[in-house]
């Protein structure tokens, strides 16, 4: 297919996406298109230095990869250990896309608008239904020749109320992978509705100070890949004696109750069959029974600190290099029900959505719609700017997980990491209670 | 029918950098092409990547017409071509070398990571009497640093960027950093205290929303019915604006020109203007201001526009006036209450002297107030001089509540 110059390690990404876009705002249309893409992202390896371009014109890779070997030092990645981590598989994991038209889509999607009509607070919307299919092909100077495609959509409802001075605004949002997966949600938005009502009407300060948090597995998954997940990242290791020393696999990272993985294979907005490397996904434990045991690679990370790839090797769009990133991680889910989890709180909060979430060493989520929990019962609604916590010590204080969980994708947005965002990722896990968690 | 061609070419090549060395070179050269056809009820738009062919591109459009409305009329005749371009830097291997050994050599115990872009791009709208277009050369940085004995993975970011790269006065601000970092300071004991910003994204984020047209116009805003109130400091004076060295043009997605100077939104703390496209403007009956955004072969939509605060008479040593002074260097997560109250951890300060430089790095602490305090009462200004000359990034200073660990 290639001449792949010799004396370097080269391998070229094909990439073709078709993206769909239907969106209304307050029940007029203001998008309705279909995006189809091909484009090619190069990379060159000498041993010490990277050399990549990324290319629009599919006819110019040859003359691409010359130019990019033109620059680089010959002779020195023979015998490199990255090429052990590299893959020269050859798979064919294409499944193909589903075949529902643009009318259907927007029908569906109009069939939730009449649930805003009850809701005369709701003063404005707007509602998407985004979907993006990808095939890719890898192939490489080792032998590599990995097909494979993905798709993911859903529909998003965001919407705003104002009573007298009271606001708020919520999102309303299902992944699927088809129409049929994204059927019959209307119940489920009109009691989204009438929470964020409720939440207008009645929603108090909070006090400040430490208590107890139930987080819901929205919350919990994106605490877990905020908190813990791009520390999980091993290209934040490189070159880094004290992240080594302080983050050894066998450390105890958290309580006894908490595990965390990582998974390529699972369905949904993270599903990453193969990473933009040609390595297959599966499963990664970051954290079992609180102990640190594992780190997302990619070949050179996992060459570098001597383990194994985990098919973490992802890039946003054809315009980027293959880095580190989560694909879905979730919380595993424990033993207690729902109800037996809250009856463990006697005084405390339940953060059902969020805003966002951060991590650095003190990690924040800043909630959306937040409720008090009193002797194990929601009651009423609360309003916090960000609840905050030392990572380490917050993973010490998880002490209740439910046995029910939730993998949960945004529509249409998705996780950054530097300057490559948004890139799709699926995280959740169950409900999970947190002691002495700051609230502001 | 009006026809619009919307052309955007970016090309750059990016330097990587991984815990103190060069390690990557990425070249890129992107054309995208936007085809736009109002045919006075209804806008078809259709796009490609690389270079067009422009009669398929029609037909693709003509087929995407009668689904959108559209019965206002677009942006019509108008003549301007701007460019905003800086001096040729130097290769970008050798520049990303010299700077990486410059902060490696003096501060040893920092651990650096990042990227250095040098990019060069135009976009152009034309057709039917529309022929804008604006250039932009430049550079951008974005560094992640920390103390090798550090066990975060981050402690904190180094971000630059404008239209000439100056390696020295570059290496020269981020060696006033860092020599700030390593030098940990006594807090100022806890509470109300002077507090300034270089990135005001995270502070005006709740305004923004508040001044987005159509949640001003349907009641969802903290803004609404407001308009023409005096609701912040007569300090303050918020612009939206254009002809930044991102490659932000001084038109919008639909051919709509900012003045020069830009144009007020909040004018001396007096709420004037919601941002608004055609269709928000002519919706609603409101002024248009010209913050539309589209992507390639996307409809023009009401987007986010660039905004900057005007800047005071006054430099940040008149600002912050002798009174314990701290800069927000890293403030991630936090958010705003749907009142408008305001919380956030901070997770790198620094204490400023009287000058309002950088002299030491404070232990994390937290921030609150709320929107109308923070650009009202407690306003105290946009500093005249730049913070970071290079970047041409100026200091905001307000006032907040901050606590610091107790002990």
């Amino acid at each position: 297919m290639y001449r792949f110059p010799s004396g370097v390690f080269s391998d070229v990404r094909l990439e073709e996406s078709v993206t769909t876009v239907i969106a209304f705002v307050m029940g007029k249309l203001e998008q309705r298109r279909v995006r189809a893409e091909k484009a090619v992202f190069i990379r060159v390896f000498d041993g010490v230095r990277w050399y990549y371009a990324s290319l629009t014109d599919p006819g110019r890779v040859q003359e691409e990869l010359d130019n990019l070997a033109s620059m680089a030092r010959t002779g020195g990645v023979e015998g490199h250990p990255m090429l052990q981590s590299l893959s020269a598989r050859h798979d064919d994991l294409v499944e193909g896309r589903p075949d529902d038209s643009l009318e259907e889509k927007t029908g569906q999607l109009e069939s939730y608008f009449g649930e805003l009509g009850g809701f005369p607070t709701v003063t404005s919307w707007n509602a998407s239904h985004i979907d993006r299919y990808s095939r890719k092909r890898i192939v490489s100077s080792l032998g590599a020749d990995v097909s494979f495609d993905r798709f993911h959509g859903g529909i998003g409802i965001g919407f705003s109320m104002a009573k007298g001075e009271a606001r708020a605004s919520e999102q309303f949002q299902k992944t699927g992978a088809g129409l049929k997966e994204l059927e019959g949600l209307h119940g489920e938005f009109r009691s989204h509705l009438q929470k964020t009502l409720l939440y207008l009407e009645k929603a108090q300060d909070s006090k400040p100070g430490k208590q107890t948090v139930v987080l819901s597995p929205l919350a919990a998954g994106i605490f877990a890949h905020e908190s813990f997940g791009h520390k999980s990242e091993a290209d934040f290791m490189l070159g880094d004696e004290t992240m080594m020393r302080e983050w050894p696999m066998g450390a105890r990272v958290g309580s006894e109750i908490l595990s965390i993985w990582d998974d390529g294979t699972v369905r949904g907005t993270g599903y990453t069959p193969f990473d933009d490397e040609g390595t297959p996904g599966g499963r990664t434990f970051l954290v079992r029974n609180g102990v640190l045991s594992g780190r997302l690679h990619n070949a050179r990370t996992a060459a570098e600190l001597g383990e194994k790839p985990t098919g973490n090797a992802r890039a946003v769009d054809f315009n980027y290099e293959p880095i580190p990133r989560m694909t879905t991680t979730c919380i595993e889910p424990g033993d207690l029900s729902r109800e037996e989890l809250f009856k463990g709180v006697s005084e405390g909060v339940f953060i059902e959505t969020v805003k966002h979430g951060s991590g650095m060493s003190t990690f924040t989520i800043a909630p959306n719609l937040a409720w008090r929990i009193r002797n194990g019962e929601i009651e009423e609604p609360l309003k916090i700017s960000v609840i905050t916590g030392d990572v380490m010590e917050t993973l010490g204080e998880i002490d209740g997980l439910s046995c029910e969980m939730e993998i949960i994708g945004f529509v249409g947005g998705g996780c950054g990491k530097m300057e490559q965002h948004p890139l799709p990722v699926g995280f959740g896990g169950p409900f999970v209670r947190v002691r002495h968690m700051q609230v502001r | 029918m009006t026809r619009q061609v919307c052309r955007e070419t970016i090309t750059d090549t990016t330097a990587g950098i991984t815990a103190g060395a060069v390690d990557s070179v990425r070249n890129r050269s992107i054309l995208r092409t936007g085809l736009r056809l109002y045919d006075g009820a209804t806008v078809g738009v259709a796009g490609c990547l690389g270079e067009a062919d422009m009669t398929d591109l029609e037909n693709k459009a003509r087929k995407m017409l009668g689904f959108v409305p559209f019965p206002w009329e677009p942006a019509g005749e108008q003549v301007c071509h701007r460019e905003r371009t800086g001096a040729e830097p130097g290769p970008i291997l050798d520049e990303a070398e010299a700077l990486v050994s410059g902060l490696s050599r003096d501060f040893p115990d920092i651990l650096i990571s990042g990227k250095l872009a040098f990019r060069s791009g135009r976009k152009s709208m034309s057709g039917d009497g529309l022929d804008l277009s604006f250039s932009h050369r430049g550079f951008e940085l974005g560094l992640t640093y920390k103390r090798r004995e550090s066990s975060a993975i981050i402690d904190g970011f180094a971000v630059r960027g404008g239209p000439d790269w100056n390696r020295e006065q570059v290496l020269e601000e981020i060696r006033r950093e860092f020599a700030a970092f390593l030098n940990p300071a006594a807090p100022p004991p806890s509470g109300k205290m002077t507090v300034v910003f270089i990135d005001s994204q995270q502070v005006l984020s709740q305004l923004m929303a508040d001044l987005h047209g159509l949640r001003y116009a349907t009641g969802s805003s903290l803004l609404s019915g407001k308009m023409n109130s005096r609701v912040f400091s007569k300090d303050f004076t918020l612009l939206q604006y254009a002809d930044d060295f991102q490659g932000s043009p001084f038109f919008d997605a639909e051919g709509t020109v900012t003045p020069t100077g830009g144009l007020p939104l909040i004018d001396e703390g007096v709420f004037e203007k919601a941002f608004t496209d055609i269709r928000t403007s002519r919706t609603y009956n409101l002024p248009l201001t010209g913050a539309a955004a589209a992507s390639y072969d996307g409809v023009p939509a009401l987007g986010w526009p660039e905004v900057r605060v005007k800047p005071s008479r006054r430099t940040l040593e008149q600002l912050i006036a002798d009174e314990p002074a701290i800069l927000i260097s890293v403030t991630s997560g936090g958010d705003f209450t749907p009142t408008g109250g305001f919380g956030a951890p901070v997770q790198l300060a620094f204490l400023l002297d009287g000058s309002g430089k950088p002299v030491g790095r404070l232990p994390e602490c937290s921030i609150s107030s709320t929107v109308w305090k923070m650009l009202g009462e407690d306003f105290l200004g946009v500093s005249a001089d730049p913070f970071n000359p290079s970047s041409d990034q100026k200091a905001m200073v307000m006032k907040m509540d901050v606590e610091f660990p107790q002990g």
